[in-house]
């Protein structure tokens, strides 16, 4: 919308409403900061105030870590992550640019698979991806957190798309210059691509550092849980209302991910507007 | 032996033919401009000469040697784009080298750190790094080396783009209308450079466009296309004194050239417009064609004129441009006013609604064929 | 020429020229097999075997399995649970869908409407998808903790009394619903502003210049047509994702109370690994992606309707 130098009563009425909004979005996060931060009965109280009365930390935080062993499961997290984001690039990019940019039989047919794809949520082949592994002796490992998501279908479409957004004659040039195929794809599509990948790379590993589902089903050792699983791990060791290190826990949990989103942000919102949806 | 030879390339998208039976040589240092309005298939004939279309049947050789089954980076020719087609995510200097690194390195020669380690491979890339050097500075844009170019203005990218593909002195420079990007005044300039390059490189040169002052004045050669067929390759001179084709003569030369409906008459004449001009057109009597002449092969006497000569009219528009005087004339047998230039000072006292009389140098008028074929007329 | 070379001659011709787009399309294939590979090995067949697994009474470790044609999906028109578990996702989703998809419109409206702290409101409304939904699953259970939860403090403060959220059958749905706009309200949001931005500034003024100078009146006449693709998009996205709502019931209510928050996919994870029905399990899945689908196919259906551009 434009804005023809609004008049300050709409101004007003917009900071009203996105600000409540706004605090009913971050409410959670100030809660459970605020929780975290606080001595069991200062927690038990029916009095609603936010900064606390009665500190207690670091017992809280020290106690999470000592329940259960939350580095390991945001190293699971960073690992398993980090190699599923790697993996769906490696494997999107290339089909990305053959799909948007080269003529070769059967590109229309692949390209409906993968918008079939899209509409099938990761939950469907998840029976099959459960025995495919256990017949393997995959279960609970890396390779088995990791295997599910090594294809990104909605990376392939989302890549292609921006690729779309890239002039034929760039690729023309590189072919002129002496680039193969490949080359091209490594050198020029990746390097122009970067926006689209920053918001594809924010949404895949924030699908996958949350998910929940996935390793439910194959972990069966405390030390291979991810950090969704671990804090249902942290919060099955709670046998009272001893709130403060589960809300530690879960403050340890969220933060990573929070912060990169805070500080990826502005490249997030860029890359996301610069594929546009069509 | 020759720069770029063409052998009946014809090629088709689906049902539409684009390029059909197109023949023609570029000679070793010449520059030759295709030319034609958009869609005349100008661009995808340069491109299957860069190999980056295919073409259905036809033969494509560069410098003698047939180019139809390498790839483009084989076919040793350098191209520059109407997008300029810059790497977006490199600096000036680094899209400058691309063509360089990937003919004089390795894969692995390429990869970061190896030119620390490896002494062979630190010496070429400081062999490139001259050659990039040279380049720029032939171009003035060395200031510019370690820019990107979303950095640089419209002027300097055309320059980088050139740059790049004089680098590493290709077989054959392809111009896919390199100066479409640029505003009025820069064009006149880059326009004169680029036949600057061509008369120090002394190679073959194909450019393409849409725009006929830079056709005629860059080029040692013009080939006008138009829906996908040839229609005259000449000297810019030629083409626009003598077109091949009544489409040439329309679509060279502005103002447009007039044409007139006209009729062939016995005894050597053609008439049109209302008067007999003594013409031979050598065609049947009663047979229909064309006349056509230029602005400035004409000029305009009054209507009271004695000896009675030219074609009758009345002046519709005087449109004084400051140096020339161009006068638009209602006449009758063509549709649209004939347009005569005339010196300031003969335009003086010309008036909308005046009846005059617009008269025709002869020697100048040319004739063509319904089909649109020029045909010589014998006085 | 001998008819030998006139023989000869096209043929040599024809390899040679269709060399590049021959190489062209070599690279191609190249290119593209690993996703092909990877697409058909781990998404295509194992759905395919999904469906074939729903038409057998497999359990998970049995050595043999049975064909048992259509049983499963008899005996799922049956099952209470399983009936309750369809409706009640189907209520989730006419929960969820509209009310994340209006107010993730609003919100992005409301932000591109002015300029003042448009980055601030952007991070705030986005960071819950950022956040781990189980992570803050359990934030929201403290929160709707019935005595010293916050939320009933602040009810209780406003005068609207205490409820049992999650324990209160009428309740426990919509209060998850609430949970998951509340989580999917920014990624909508986000889709609706790049939907915004490429809406070109000329329009705008154009509609003003033409007379729709109202806010209302060129929302109706440029924003709203032009947001036609990405509210398609928002709403398949925003339909599937909820559809898949999982984690919340199963680590707030496991399905209680009374079955009153019972969804498909953790009547699935029950059965399929809770007791290891793995051929009812697999039926369940399938009858989940058929609604995903033709839901998803219902909605492109009437937009395209709608919206003729694109």
């Amino acid at each position: 919308m434009i804005a023809l130098r609004p008049s300050l009563a709409a101004e007003a009425g917009r900071h009203a409403a996105l600000m409540a909004g706004a605090i009913v979005m971050l409410a959670p996060f100030v809660w459970m900061l605020s929780l975290s931060l606080r001595a069991p009965d200062d927690i038990f109280t029916q009095e609603l105030h936010l900064v606390p009365r009665k500190w207690d930390a670091v017992r809280n935080y020290l106690a999470a870590f000592e329940k259960v062993p939350l580095l390991r499961y945001l190293l699971n997290g960073v690992v398993v992550t980090a190699t599923i984001l790697v993996l769906q690039i490696a494997v999107a990019v290339p089909a990305a640019y053959a799909l948007a940019k080269l003529r070769f039989a059967g590109s229309k047919v692949l390209f409906s698979l993968v918008l079939f794809g899209l509409l099938i949520p990761a939950h469907v082949p998840a029976i099959p991806h459960y025995i495919m592994l256990s017949k393997v002796g995959l279960l609970n490992s890396y390779a088995g957190l990791v295997m599910p998501s090594v294809i990104s279908v909605f990376g392939i479409f989302w890549i292609r798309q921006f690729f779309l957004t890239v002039p034929d004659d760039l690729v023309h040039a590189a072919r002129l210059d002496g680039m193969s195929e490949f080359g091209i794809v490594w050198r020029i599509m990746l390097p122009t691509a970067v926006p689209a990948l920053t918001a594809f790379g924010i949404l895949s590993v924030v699908v996958h550092w949350n998910d929940y589902f996935w390793p439910l089903l194959i972990v069966t050792s405390p030390d291979m849980a991810m950090p969704a699983l671990g804090t249902v791990y942290l919060r099955n060791t709670e046998a009272g209302i001893d709130y403060g290190p589960l809300m530690a826990g879960v403050v340890v949990i969220t933060a990573p991910l929070v912060l990169f989103f805070l500080a990826a942000q502005r490249r997030f919102i860029e890359g996301m507007t610069l594929s546009g949806i069509k | 032996m020759s720069g770029v030879t063409l052998r009946s390339i014809n090629k088709t998208f689906g049902a539409t033919s684009v390029l059909s039976d197109v023949s023609l040589d570029v000679g070793e240092v010449e520059f030759l401009t295709l030319l034609g309005p958009s869609g005349c298939g100008k661009s995808t004939l340069l491109r299957i000469v860069a190999g980056l279309e295919t073409h259905d049947s036809g033969e494509v050789s560069i410098g003698g040697r047939p180019v139809d089954h390498l790839r483009p980076r084989e076919r040793d020719v350098a191209m520059v784009f109407q997008s300029y087609a810059l790497y977006p995510h490199m600096t000036v200097a680094q899209n400058i080298a691309v063509p360089l690194t990937m003919r004089r390195l390795r894969p692995w020669q390429r990869l970061p750190l190896v030119g620390a380690v490896v002494r062979s491979v630190r010496e070429r890339r400081a062999e490139i790094d001259a050659d990039v050097r040279r380049a720029a500075d032939a171009l003035e844009i060395e200031p510019l080396l370690d820019r990107k170019p979303s950095q640089l203005s419209g002027g300097q990218r055309q320059r980088v783009a050139l740059a790049r593909a004089m680098v590493r002195q290709p077989r054959a420079f392809l111009m896919d209308e390199p100066l479409s990007n640029l505003d009025a005044a820069l064009r006149v300039q880059a326009r004169a450079e680029i036949a600057d390059l061509h008369r120090r490189l002394r190679t073959t040169f194909v450019y393409v466009t849409h725009d006929q002052s830079e056709a005629m004045t860059m080029s040692d050669r013009i080939a006008v296309m138009m829906g996908g067929r040839l229609l005259q390759v000449a000297s810019p001179g030629t083409i626009y004194d003598s077109p091949a084709d009544l489409r040439v003569a329309v679509f060279i030369g502005s103002p447009r050239i007039n044409t007139l409906d006209g009729i062939a008459r016995e005894g050597g004449m053609v008439e049109a417009g209302g008067i007999a001009f003594p013409l031979n057109s050598g065609l049947l009597a009663g047979a229909s064609l064309t006349v056509a002449f230029r602005a400035e092969h004409a000029d305009i006497a009054p209507a009271s004129d004695a000896n009675g000569e030219g074609l009758p009219g009345e002046i519709r528009q005087v449109e004084n441009l400051g140096a020339d005087v161009f006068v638009h004339v209602a006449c009758r047998g063509s549709a649209q006013p004939v347009i005569v230039r005339v010196t300031p000072d003969g335009g003086y006292g010309l008036a909308r609604g005046q009846p005059v009389r617009v008269r025709p140098i002869l020697a100048r008028i040319l004739l063509f064929a319904p089909d649109g074929r020029r045909i010589e007329a014998r006085p | 020429m001998t008819l030998a070379a006139i023989a000869g001659t096209p043929g040599a011709e024809n390899i040679a020229r269709k060399t590049p787009a021959r190489t062209e399309a070599l690279a191609a294939y190249g290119l593209v097999a690993p996703a092909t590979i990877l697409l058909l090995g781990i998404l295509v067949l194992p759905t395919v075997a999904t469906v074939v697994l729903s038409f057998t009474d497999w359990q998970f470790g049995a050595a043999s399995l049975n064909w048992v044609g259509a049983d499963n999906y008899g005996a799922l028109l049956g099952d209470e649970v399983f009936r309750k578990s369809l409706t009640n996702t189907l209520l989730y989703v006419s929960m969820v869908v509209p009310a994340s998809v209006v107010l993730g419109l609003v919100v992005a409206l409301l932000i591109e409407a002015g300029t003042g702290l448009r980055a601030f409101y952007r991070a705030a409304f986005f960071l819950p998808v950022t956040a781990t939904l189980i992570a803050m699953a359990t934030v929201w259970e403290i929160m709707l903790h019935p005595s010293i939860g916050f939320i009933n403090l602040v009810f209780d403060a406003a005068g609207l009394g205490k409820h049992n959220w999650l324990k209160d059958p009428a309740l426990a749905l919509p209060t998850l619903a609430a949970i998951g706009v509340w989580q999917m309200l920014g990624l909508n949001m986000i889709l609706f502003l790049a939907g915004l931005k490429s809406i070109p500034r000329d329009l705008h003024e154009a509609a003003s210049i033409d007379g729709a100078d109202g806010w209302w009146s060129r929302f109706t006449t440029v924003t709203w047509p032009m947001l036609g693709p990405s509210t398609l998009f928002v709403l398949i996205i925003s339909s599937i994702r909820s559809f898949q709502v999982f984690d919340t019931v199963a680590v707030l209510t496991e399905g209680g109370p009374n079955k009153a928050t019972e969804v498909l996919l953790y009547t699935m994870y029950q059965e399929g690994f809770g007791f290891f029905r793995a051929g009812y399990g697999a039926a369940i899945t399938v009858v989940f992606l058929t609604f995903v689908l033709l839901l998803t196919l219902l909605k492109v259906r009437l937009a395209e309707r709608r919206v003729h551009y694109s």
